[in-house]
């Protein structure tokens, strides 16, 4: 049976590692391919700074925080693990800013050590009245895109640098299963009024003092429209860039100097941070993440297909969850195929 | 009378943050500082720095808690200001953990800090060997830029520098009106201060930098600081041993001590090994003395003993020894009001 993974970016990696880690002993035949246009460090994960938090609300949306916590759980497992370092991940505490009291998060209960902001804290922020504390992770996909290649190649997984223009391309030559995982660009394969970009762009410096993250919210400018400070195993990420329907992956002269003058006034010694890099990307923003399943017939060819794109901002946050859903749909697919009976569910 | 000279001795954290204090507090007055050592081989520079109050025995805790207060506003304010990063100071994170809960559930300065609480459950899961934890945040001064920071700061009113070994205060009799004894440990052999003692610590300085959280053991003895560049992996505690040479015994023991409250310090490169002697004393000493040869009056203020919690009271300790290098000042021969405090 062979499966390709269209995409290769935290999503589109996690998803096949998952699925094969789960169905290789079970489905001897599988044979597991990834195709994708961009490869580490240029795809839109690299440039995020990896940063486990999601949105302040999650609109209701249960499921997704449920694949966020799986997904923090399932990476904080891996902290005291030898691969840790290698994966780019590590524990980080910081700051969430507010201008006025906000409800707690969904997610309040799933970081560590979350609690208010005293008064004294808050004078290091002024301008802000409110705010949390908690320590969170950090898995930064410069190193974590690598350690799942790595893994993928030791188990046998086939790489190709091409763009799939369509799923008959891929069904067209054998592939029993398309997974999906073509983030911001996913309307090219098939249209989707829902999926936009959500610009974001971003300054990298030497920064090393910088060991909490601040991430400070406007209400009314919405989300990732308010600095933000993040610092990283190396350079530390200052953002704070939401564009939503901007498709231009070039810097902004304007964009860059709204970033550099709220980081400062946020952080008054960035003011000696030295610039290393600019960056922009597209966040593959969608009201909800797109995680099912689509039968795709062309002629006599029919390829199952699982759809897992629109993570929006909180990619890296939300991958794993959505790994293990697709991996379930991907053994419901076995199961119709009466290729295997899916294995116990996992923790 | 001329402008007093003052000469202080010594150029650690308690050195240089002693001159700061009496420019501002005397600024008629010169000074000078001495010392034999300066940044990056003084005992400060072995440490890492981290505001977290040692307890001294023989210190009113009211006393010691001023101290800290007053040390940890100064500094918060650098913090948070552009000279952060040149200075050295930032904010750091983290943990301390027990493996039995302590007597003292809340340490005299948890007020002083930001955001002190117990750890959760979630959290201790982490330290499986401990059963209790505090989690806050505090600052950290890093050497060589914090001295480094202090000696331009002081350069830049007027203070010069020099190095020398002063084997004796009266040498400097003639040439100076006021001595301020910061030797730290040289304070044994210079002022023959039997009560002060060296406790010896071993730590390394690894470059680790994804560890963003500080962890320390409640025992003292294992500890892992974050700093700008490096983080300390520390330690040891022995008093009396006078050995400034690293053992690589002890280099191993630390990191594996380290490593099992923080794993992945197991891909910790480059590692270099330090050794400081914490002059260590029952309270710090600080006081006027008089010295008194041949009929000459020779006014000393010490300011040094402060062991392992130097970096948390520097300010408070500098503040008064300042207060009372004024009062030599006063008291000097011929001196007016013009003296101001």
């Amino acid at each position: 049976m062979r499966v390709a993974i269209i995409g290769a970016g935290v999503i589109g990696l996690s998803t096949a590692l998952c699925i094969h880690e789960q169905y290789h002993s079970l489905v001897p035949s599988l044979e597991m391919e990834v195709y994708a246009d961009r490869y580490t460090p240029h795809t839109t994960s690299d440039g995020a700074a990896g940063l486990w938090q999601p949105y302040l609300s999650d609109h209701g949306n249960l499921q997704e925080t449920l694949w966020n916590k799986e997904t923090f759980d399932y990476l904080l497992g891996h902290l005291g693990s030898p691969a840790a370092k290698e994966m780019g991940l590590f524990l980080i505490s910081g700051y969430n800013l507010f201008t006025q009291p906000v409800p707690d998060p969904s997610w309040k209960n799933i970081v560590l050590g979350f609690r208010n902001l005293t008064p004294k804290e808050l004078e290091l922020f002024p301008g802000y009245s409110y705010g949390w504390f908690n320590t969170a992770l950090m898995l930064e996909c410069r190193s974590y895109l690598p350690w799942l290649t790595n893994r993928l190649t030791q188990r046998g997984v086939r790489f190709f640098h091409k763009k799939v223009e369509s799923f008959q391309e891929v069904s067209g030559d054998g592939v029993d299963v398309v997974i999906n995982c073509t983030g911001v660009r996913a309307g090219e394969l098939q249209p989707d009024p829902e999926l936009q970009p959500g610009r974001g762009q971003i300054i990298k410096v030497l920064a090393p003092w910088v060991k909490h993250f601040i991430i400070t919210h406007n209400i009314k400018s919405g989300i990732y429209n308010s600095p933000y400070v993040i610092p990283g195993s190396e350079f530390t990420v200052l953002g704070g860039i939401y564009q939503h329907g901007n498709w231009n992956e070039e810097n902004s002269t304007r964009d860059h100097k709204t970033i550099w003058e709220n980081c400062c006034r946020l952080l008054p010694a960035l003011q000696k941070a030295k610039i290393v890099e600019e960056w922009s990307g597209l966040r593959p923003a969608r009201p909800c993440v797109r995680l099912e399943r689509e039968t795709i017939r062309h002629g006599p060819f029919q390829a199952e297909v699982i759809h897992n794109y629109g993570h929006g901002g909180f990619g890296i946050t939300i991958h794993w969850g959505c790994a293990m859903a697709a991996a379930r749909l991907f053994g419901s697919i076995l199961q119709e195929k009466k290729l295997a009976n899916p294995p116990q569910p996992r923790l | 009378m001329a402008a007093p000279k003052v000469a202080v001795v010594g150029a650690g954290v308690i050195g240089l943050s002693t001159a700061l204090c009496i420019t501002e507090m005397c600024p008629s007055c010169s000074v000078t500082v001495l010392s034999d050592q300066f940044s990056p081989n003084t005992t400060s520079d072995v440490a890492a720095g981290m505001l977290i109050p040692h307890t001294y025995p023989g210190t009113p805790i009211h006393v010691q808690k001023q101290w800290f207060k007053e040390t940890f506003a100064y500094l918060f304010a650098i913090s948070n200001s552009p000279e952060a990063s040149e200075a050295g100071i930032h904010l750091v994170s983290g943990w301390q953990v027990f493996k039995n809960t302590p007597e003292e559930e809340l340490p005299f300065w948890s007020d002083v800090v930001l955001g002190f609480r117990p750890m959760s459950e979630a959290e201790l899961q982490k330290f499986p060997q401990h059963r209790f934890g505090q989690a806050f945040t505090t600052l950290k001064c890093d050497c060589p830029p914090y001295l480094l920071w202090l000696e331009k700061r002081l350069k830049a009113t007027g203070v010069q520098m020099y190095t020398r070994k002063v084997a004796d205060l009266w040498e400097l009799h003639s040439e100076y009106n006021v001595i301020v004894n910061c030797a730290g440990i040289g304070a044994h052999q210079l002022v023959g201060d039997e009560k002060l003692f060296p406790v010896r610590g071993q730590v390394l300085k690894v470059h680790a930098p994804w560890v963003k959280n500080f962890i320390r053991d409640g025992d003292g003895l294992t500890y892992i600081y974050p700093g700008i560049h490096r983080v300390t992996l520390g330690g040891t505690r022995e008093k009396e041993s006078w050995s400034l040479s690293p053992d690589p015994g002890t280099t191993k023991d630390i990191f594996d001590r380290c490593c099992s409250l923080e794993p992945s310090l197991r891909g910790a490169q480059d590692i270099k090994v330090k050794v400081g002697l914490r002059p260590s004393r029952r309270c710090v000493r600080l006081q006027r003395e008089v010295l008194s040869q041949g009929g000459v009056k020779f006014p000393v203020v010490h300011n040094y003993g402060h062991g392992a919690g130097g970096f948390s009271v520097q300010m408070g300790t500098a503040k008064e020894a300042a207060r009372l290098v004024g009062e030599c000042i006063a008291a000097l021969p011929g001196s007016s009001s013009r003296a101001k405090l």
